[in-house]
C-alpha cells in the first residue's frame, strides 16, 4: 500500500470524453438553432 | 424588424469558438499527456483540468446573468433579457457539465457517486434554479412580463453563488477548498490556465451565438402581425 490511487484512466477518459462531447453537442446545437431563426 | 442589438461583431462568436476549441486540444493534450501524475491520486488528478475550468468559468457564468438580469431591470431594454436567456442556458450547460466531471472524480476517490455535501449541493441547487427559470420562460407570452420575471428570479437564485464559493470554508465538506494556480503545482499550471481560457473562449462564444437566436425570437415576437405591417406601409 503507497496511498496512491492507482489507474483510473477509464474515469479520465470519461470526464474528457464527456465534456467534449456536451460542449460539441450543445455548439452543434447553436448553429442549427441560429441558422433555422435567420430561415423564419 | 426590430433589432435587439447582439449582432454587433457578426465574426467574433466564432472566431472566440474556433480559438476556443484550439485551446481545449491543447490544453487537454497537455493535461493528459505531458503534465506528471498527481502525488497520491495519481493520472486521476488529470480530470482538474477540464472540471476546475469549468467551475471557474460557470462562476463566471452566473455573475454574467446576475449583471445582465440587473441592467435590465434598470434599462428595460430587452437587449439584455435576451443576454440573460443565453446565459441561463450556457450556464445551465456549464453547471451540469461540472456535476457530471465531479461525479465522475468522486467515484473512484470518495467511493461514491454523489454526496450531499454543501459544494455538491448548492452546485445542484443553482443548476435547478437556472433550469427552473428557464421553464418558466417558456409559460409566459408576454416578452416584457418574462423579462421582469426572470430577472427578479434571476438575482434570487444568484445569492446562491457566494454560497457555493465559501461551502467549503464554511462547513465540513468532501470536497477540497477553492482551486487555483497558486494552490497547485507550477508543473499543473500551463493545462489549468490553457484550458482556463479555452472554456472562457467557447462559454463567451456561445453566449454571443445564443443571444442572438434570442434576438431573432423577440425581433419575431415583437413584430407587429404581416396585415398591420402592410397597412401601416400603405399609409406612410
Amino acid at each position: 500500500m503507497t496511498g496512491v490511487v492507482t489507474g483510473g484512466w477509464s474515469f479520465v477518459w470519461a470526464a474528457y470524453g464527456l465534456t467534449t462531447a456536451a460542449l460539441l453537442i450543445y455548439g452543434v446545437s447553436l448553429f442549427m438553432r441560429l441558422k433555422e431563426e435567420r430561415q423564419r | 424588424m426590430q433589432d435587439f442589438g447582439n449582432n454587433r461583431f457578426p465574426r467574433l462568436p466564432y472566431v472566440l469558438i474556433g480559438l476556443g476549441a484550439l485551446c481545449y486540444l491543447f490544453g487537454s493534450f497537455w493535461g493528459l499527456f505531458i503534465a506528471p501524475p498527481e502525488r497520491f491520486m495519481g493520472d486521476l488528478q488529470r480530470i482538474m483540468y477540464v472540471h476546475v475550468p469549468t467551475a471557474w468559468n460557470w462562476m463566471l457564468a452566473v455573475l454574467f446573468c446576475f449583471a445582465a438580469a440587473i441592467v435590465f431591470l434598470f434599462t428595460n431594454d430587452l437587449k439584455w433579457d435576451a443576454r440573460l436567456d443565453a446565459g441561463l442556458e450556457v450556464g445551465s450547460l456549464l453547471a451540469f457539465m461540472l456535476c457530471v466531471q465531479g461525479s465522475i472524480w468522486a467515484k473512484p476517490t470518495w467511493g461514491v457517486w454523489w454526496d450531499w455535501d454543501p459544494r455538491l449541493t448548492s452546485v445542484a441547487v443553482l443548476l435547478f434554479a437556472f433550469l427552473g427559470i428557464i421553464a418558466l420562460r417558456r409559460f409566459v407570452d408576454d416578452p416584457r412580463k418574462r423579462a421582469i420575471w426572470s430577472s427578479v428570479a434571476t438575482i434570487i437564485a444568484s445569492v446562491d453563488l457566494p454560497i457555493v464559493y465559501m461551502s467549503v470554508k464554511w462547513w465540513n465538506s468532501l470536497h477540497q477548498t477553492q482551486s487555483s494556480p497558486d494552490t497547485v503545482s507550477s508543473a499543473f499550471h500551463i493545462p489549468l490556465r490553457v484550458n482556463a481560457f479555452a472554456i472562457l473562449f467557447l462559454m463567451t462564444g456561445f453566449i454571443m451565438l445564443r443571444a442572438r437566436i434570442a434576438s431573432l425570437r423577440l425581433a419575431n415576437e415583437v413584430a407587429p402581425p404581416p396585415m398591420i405591417a402592410e397597412r401601416a406601409g400603405e399609409m406612410a
